[in-house]
């Protein structure tokens, strides 16, 4: 009995209207469409904030300079005086390389009143004090680098 | 969906564009920055146990103005080192500036024998070395020798007054008669650099001369300074002399000349001044034309408290 009336059902079956159909396919291809469109909006919005930012990067290193004006090493201490001479600000020192060993996040005050700064801005001159181990020979030319917070490194060569 | 790839596009030129520019703006920030020539023609000399003092001229031989930051000055026998931060100098192209007194001093102990190298800042972060025309870059303190000027001291025997040969300019009026007060000498840019004077002919001088007196103190020059010459007329010597004069104004907004006012020169101690002599040059008689002759810039006054008089001397002149 219960198998009959699926089986009438199933005869008696009526299609949709032309109207509804093309009203589904319709709405089919917005809901498609706005979810493509979304998806690329995201998508170039991740690549102009990726790219943006890998400009901004680039460009912020390309303005960095670094001068060095001095270097005194007194057996115990190096301090290297340097101005920024780039044309851009917040020049951080990252790290400091003194025949080849790191001295990691060294110590940087500005020349004119000694004060501790966390960055150089443009035309400011500061110093960087290191406590060096093991001491360095004298009468020797040592190569040194400074690596910024933006990734730019500056060398130069002092005599102990 | 169109309109968003070529947002986007547009949007992926101008970044382009900028990091070009940005290349492009480096590029010209280290050509400018190589293209800076400053000559240093200073000397850096004891002042006392713990003060050395660099004096001299920068002159800027580049194409660009070019701001000086710092100065530095290191004594290489004792490993200890000063410097003198924001000293605020911007030379234009080809301008010179004096260096002297307390703007390029430095507190750095010192003894007599040391040795002294100094060196400035750019504001592009050059390093001016002083000029190896004064030989050895370390410089003994006990001798300077600045170009284009005498600076001696006393115990060189020479005197306390320093002359710039280079700053020697002079003004022919085209009168045979003293001017009346006030007579416009325009800016010195006008004024000759020719080591060379119509006699009979008022003419004015203009000297720089620098007190380098030890003890620091000022020279007040006295009426009776003039510059002094000997020549000679058909084998007779004849002496004649240029006085000192009033002179008011600038170099740059101009000179005017006031022959009955009272001189007043002070020469602080270091600090180049302008002195002014003028006449005819014919008091003693006429000289044979065509002919140098020895010129003495004699300038006499009070150095503190006592009387102070010199010879300056090497100055010669050829007289049309």
């Amino acid at each position: 009995m219960k198998l009959m009336k699926t089986l009438n059902l199933l005869k008696n079956r009526r299609g949709v209207s032309a109207v509804i159909s093309n009203l589904i396919l319709i709405a089919a291809v917005i809901a498609v469409g706005f979810v493509v469109l979304v998806w690329s909006q995201t998508q170039s919005s991740n690549y102009t904030n990726l790219y943006g930012n890998a400009i901004n990067s680039d460009t912020n290193q390309l303005r960095e300079r670094l001068a060095f004006e001095y270097i005194h090493y007194n057996s115990t201490e190096l301090k290297v005086y340097v101005m920024n001479s780039g044309t851009i600000g917040n020049v951080s020192i990252a790290s400091v390389y003194v025949n080849s060993i790191s001295y990691a996040s060294p110590s940087l005050r500005l020349l004119s009143d000694n004060a501790q700064v966390s960055s150089l801005n443009a035309t400011q001159e500061g110093y960087i004090s290191i406590s060096i181990s093991p001491d360095l020979a004298s009468g020797i030319n040592y190569p040194i680098a400074v690596i910024t917070g933006r990734g730019s490194s500056f060398v130069a060569t002092f005599a102990t | 969906m169109i309109s968003l790839i070529s947002a986007v596009f547009v949007w992926s030129l101008s970044e382009n564009t900028r990091y070009n520019n940005t290349v492009r703006q480096a590029n010209q920030a280290d050509s400018d920055r190589s293209a800076e020539k400053i000559v240093a023609n200073v000397t850096a000399r004891r002042l006392d146990d713990s003060k050395v003092s660099v004096n001299g001229t920068l002159q800027n031989e580049g194409p660009l103005s070019v701001q000086i930051m710092t100065l530095w000055v290191q004594n290489t026998n004792k490993a200890t080192y000063a410097h003198k931060d924001s000293l605020g100098i911007t030379l234009k192209s080809g301008s010179v500036t004096y260096l002297s007194g307390s703007t390029t001093t430095v507190s750095l102990v010192n003894s007599i024998g040391d040795n002294l190298d100094c060196w400035f800042i750019s504001g592009r972060g050059n390093i001016i070395h002083i000029n190896p025309l004064f030989g050895n870059p370390t410089i003994n303190i006990n001798y300077s020798y600045p170009q284009y000027s005498t600076i001696s001291n006393v115990s060189m025997g020479i005197g306390i007054i320093g002359f710039d040969f280079k700053a020697f300019r002079h003004f022919d009026t085209n009168l045979t008669t003293i001017p009346a007060n006030g007579y416009n000498l325009g800016t010195l840019d006008g004024w000759s650099k020719i080591y060379s004077v119509v006699q009979g002919q008022y003419t004015i001088f203009h000297v720089t001369l620098t007190n380098y007196d030890p003890a620091g103190q000022t020279f007040h020059v006295n009426l009776y300074s003039n510059i002094y010459y000997i020549g000679a007329h058909s084998g007779t010597c004849k002496f004649n002399y240029y006085s000192v004069v009033n002179v008011t104004g600038t170099a740059t907004t101009g000179f005017k000349l006031n022959p009955t006012y009272p001189v007043q020169y002070d020469l602080p101690y270091e600090t180049p001044v302008d002195v002014f002599f003028a006449g005819t040059g014919l008091n003693g008689g006429s000289v044979d034309s065509g002919f140098i002759y020895p010129m003495n810039i004699d300038v006499y006054g009070t150095l503190g408290n006592d009387s102070y008089g010199q010879n300056v001397p090497f100055v010669n002149l050829l007289f049309r």
